[in-house]
């Protein structure tokens, strides 16, 4: 039913509207078909063929169209061309409407390429104008085209995300020197094989990188690195858990339970395969390595953080036995670590409570009785431990990064009680100091000292500088030797101490703008009855005066090695023979007297400060 | 600008030039390892910028730079779905110049904000055909000029280009004629 006219349509519009169509009588006989098609497939193909034989409906499967196609009126239908195959974009879309043909009842099969148009404009020879303008499919090739070109670019970027996704995992996970895995991945993996049992580790340093990098420049020092990861690569194989910790540190971690004897053999050989040479622009150079080995088995709670820390303590050691041997981490040593950690932690308690302070040992003319002056000796006031002596303190203190903070606390306490002491009346000559090389190659170490001297009214004249003389040694001397001459410039003196044990050239007494050196104890206590002390005594006392300086004699204990070093030409003495080190009040008493009256006091002197002093 | 365009010129240069002189003329245009996706809308500053430092780097005036790259996206968007849409059923030239202003067209319909130019084709009796390219942007009337050239050549014609009216000398919009010398311009 219509509640229109009957359409009629010419044969030309009904081309130009449905060119894609097929027209069937009722026994599916192939009567017509659009100029598309016809181009498409032939006009033999088609016309008077049974439908059958030219396509099928693929969709819905229970259409058939050779009984007239009554089934399929109103149906979206998706038909293959059986000449063009079973390809899914060979395939067109309609529906089938009956028609009249001159008064005879026909089947209409209105089909259009839909978004299949570009491959049957590609592929199959069509042109854009081949399609019905009013179907819609031309407008469906820019569509198809854009969805194409996003899509490629969709592909493309998620290609290069992908690509930089891996690069940045590579990177955060592995060192970019090395290719070795990183702190980042080690932890990762050495919490995982200690979930599942027994985990070794063994932690590996360079010995002479900085001496490398220094020498050589940071490429060498690259260099060095790079060998250090081959060679752990080399002996741990493949099997085996290895990063670079960081710095000159690698980590080698070693799953299952091993016998101690067999981890310190592949840290032998790790460290015999490290000092071999390597190649550096043309020249061969060597580092050494040192290993700290550290276990955690599976009974242990212990964190990977943890457990990386004992292999530190193990290697530190190793470090500081300087012999190439590995060490396992023991209880004792994770003891002597806990021990340290104390002791460092009550060194800053100390030094905020002030409890660092400079005792002082006179230093006097044998000849008058004078005194020249002190010598200020750090003494560590212990609330609870009484009063320390530096043995006690110093390595943990050093090893501690502590050593300067508490020099310029013992400082600070020196040059107050030699404030206190003029403001007393009592003017001792000079108060000496010891400085460190961190101290004499500190650009403001010198501003410090005038600052701390204004501050409290004392000409620089009366501070004394003693230097170990095994500071000589370093390769900084001409740093040193120039710091030395800034100081004398300025007014300080200079004494070099412990004259005779360190590596001091004869040179740096002529270089160095000295007063004083001072002779070691080594080398005058029992030099009256030593024939060979007494030789070696009397060289040092020899060259020091040719050269005009001055010279004391530490730790003579004895009237007759007194007279033994005076007969040589040494008169100044620094000894418990003359005085032990005493507090500020004690030696200030000390010396005032014997200031205002050089002949009054014997050799006897007061005794405070060994009375309580602890020593290690 | 639709990545496309900015694509057309990095291949340009890759092809001609390589991947160095690539480098440099990102560098100069402020777009270090400047990379595009197609279908993308670009700041049109990127593109003026690429442009001028490609006749920074070739010693070239922009136009003549333009003129050549137009040239060239005439066989490099053959290699693109969208691109393809301009020869699709076009046996001549002028069906060719016909299918860039539709694939623009359509391109304007789905992806506005790509904001593509627009090619009026009006044929002529007298063979001298007038091309009407309207377009927001300024300064890219030489790059018509190449891609014309480029299809004819493509085509096997030889077309003699006048550009009557310009925007840049403040005509409404460019207008260029078209004299087919040679060859079968229209399925006519």
């Amino acid at each position: 039913m219509s509640d229109g006219p009957d359409v009629s349509i010419s044969r030309g519009n009904f081309e130009v509207l449905l060119p894609f169509h097929v027209l069937l009588d009722t026994k599916g006989v192939i009567q017509s078909a659009g100029l598309p098609l016809t181009k498409l497939l032939g006009a033999k193909t088609l016309i008077g063929r049974h439908v059958d034989s030219v396509l099928k409906v693929v969709k819905p499967r229970n259409i058939d169209l050779s009984g007239g196609a009554r089934d399929g009126f109103g149906k979206r239908l998706t038909v293959a061309f059986s000449a063009l195959g079973e390809r899914a974009d060979a395939r067109a879309f309609g529906m089938t409407i009956a028609v009249t043909v001159v008064g005879e009842p026909h089947v209409l099969l209105a089909l259009t390429p839909g978004v299949n148009a570009r491959n049957f404009i590609e592929n199959h020879g069509l042109k854009i104008s081949d399609l019905g303008p009013s179907d819609g499919s031309a407008d469906i090739l820019p569509l198809l085209a854009m969805q194409e070109e996003m899509l490629e670019d969709s592909k493309r970027k998620s290609a290069s995300l992908a690509a930089a996704r891996d690069v940045a995992e590579r990177l955060a996970n592995h060192d970019a020197l090395t290719g070795l895995p990183n702190r980042r991945a080690l932890m990762r993996e050495l919490k995982r094989a200690m979930d599942k049992g027994t985990v070794n580790v063994l932690h590996m340093d360079l010995d002479r990188f900085k001496e490398i990098n220094d020498t050589f420049g940071h490429a060498a020092g690259d260099a060095a690195l790079k060998h250090a990861a081959a060679c752990l690569r080399e002996v741990m194989g493949d099997d085996v858990l290895t990063a670079r910790l960081g710095g000159d540190e690698f980590i080698a971690a070693l799953e299952g339970t091993r016998p101690d004897a067999e981890l310190r053999a592949l840290a032998r050989r790790l460290v015999a395969t490290m000092t071999e040479t390597f190649e550096f622009g043309g020249e061969a150079l060597a580092v050494g390595a040192s290993v700290g080995i550290a276990t955690k088995t599976q009974d242990d709670v212990l964190s990977a953080e943890a457990l990386l820390h004992h292999a530190d303590l193990a290697l530190y050691k190793a470090k500081r036995l300087g012999n190439h041997e590995p060490v396992i981490c023991s209880p004792e040593l994770r003891r002597a670590q806990e021990d340290f950690q104390n002791l460092s932690a009550d060194i800053r308690r100390g030094l905020v409570e002030r409890e660092f302070q400079a005792h002082f040992q006179p230093q006097v003319d044998a000849r008058t009785g004078t005194v020249l002056g002190a010598e200020a000796l750090v003494r560590w006031n212990h609330p609870r431990r009484g009063l320390l002596a530096p043995s006690e303190f110093l390595d943990a203190a050093a090893r501690a990064g502590l050593i300067r903070q508490i020099d310029a606390s013992m400082r600070r306490s020196a040059l107050d009680a030699l404030a206190l002491g003029d403001s007393q009346g009592i003017a001792v000559p000079k108060i000496n100091l010891n400085v460190t090389i961190g101290d004499l190659t500190d650009p403001e170490f010198c501003d410090l000292l005038f600052w701390e001297l204004d501050i409290r009214g004392i000409e620089a004249s009366r501070l004394g500088l003693e230097i170990v003389e095994a500071v000589f040694f370093d390769e900084n001397s001409k740093e040193i030797e120039q710091a030395c001459n800034t100081l004398v410039s300025e007014g300080f003196t200079l004494s070099l101490d412990d004259f005779g044990t360190g590596h001091a050239s004869a040179l740096s007494l002529v270089n160095l703008p000295l007063s004083m050196v001072k002779i070691d104890r080594a080398f005058a206590a029992g030099v009256a009855n030593d024939a060979r002390r007494q030789a070696m005594a009397r060289s040092l006392v020899s060259m020091a005066t040719t050269l005009e300086l001055e010279v004391l004699a530490e730790g003579v204990d004895d009237e007759a090695d007194v007279a033994a070093l005076q007969e040589m030409g040494c008169h100044c003495f620094q000894s418990f023979h003359f005085c032990r080190p005493m507090p500020r009040e004690a030696a200030f008493k000390w010396m005032s007297a014997r200031l205002a009256d050089p002949n009054t006091l014997d050799h006897a002197t007061p005794d405070q400060e060994d009375n309580g002093l602890r020593m290690a | 600008m639709y990545g496309l365009v900015n694509n057309g010129i990095r291949t340009f240069i890759l092809d001609a030039h390589g991947e160095e002189t690539w480098a440099i003329i990102c560098e100069k245009a402020s777009l270090p390892n400047a990379e595009f996706e197609n279908m993308t809308a670009y700041d049109d500053a990127d593109t003026y910028a690429i442009v001028s430092a490609v006749s920074e780097t070739l010693d070239l005036p922009a136009d003549e730079v333009l003129r050549v790259f137009g040239h060239y996206w005439v066989g490099f968007s053959k290699s693109t779905a969208i691109g393809k849409l301009i020869d699709h059923g076009a046996e001549t030239f002028i069906d060719r110049i016909r299918g860039l202003d539709e694939m623009h067209e359509r391109v304007q319909m789905t992806m506005p904000h790509l904001d593509p130019p627009s090619f009026e084709f009006e044929e002529s009796d007298d063979g001298n055909h007038r091309l009407h390219y309207i377009s927001g942007r300024e300064g890219l009337a030489p790059m018509v000029v190449g891609l014309i050239q480029g299809m004819a050549e493509e085509c096997g014609v030889s077309v003699d280009i006048s550009h009557r009216e310009c925007r840049s000398r403040g005509a409404e919009h460019d207008i260029f004629e078209l004299r087919i010398e040679s060859g079968a311009a229209s399925a006519a």
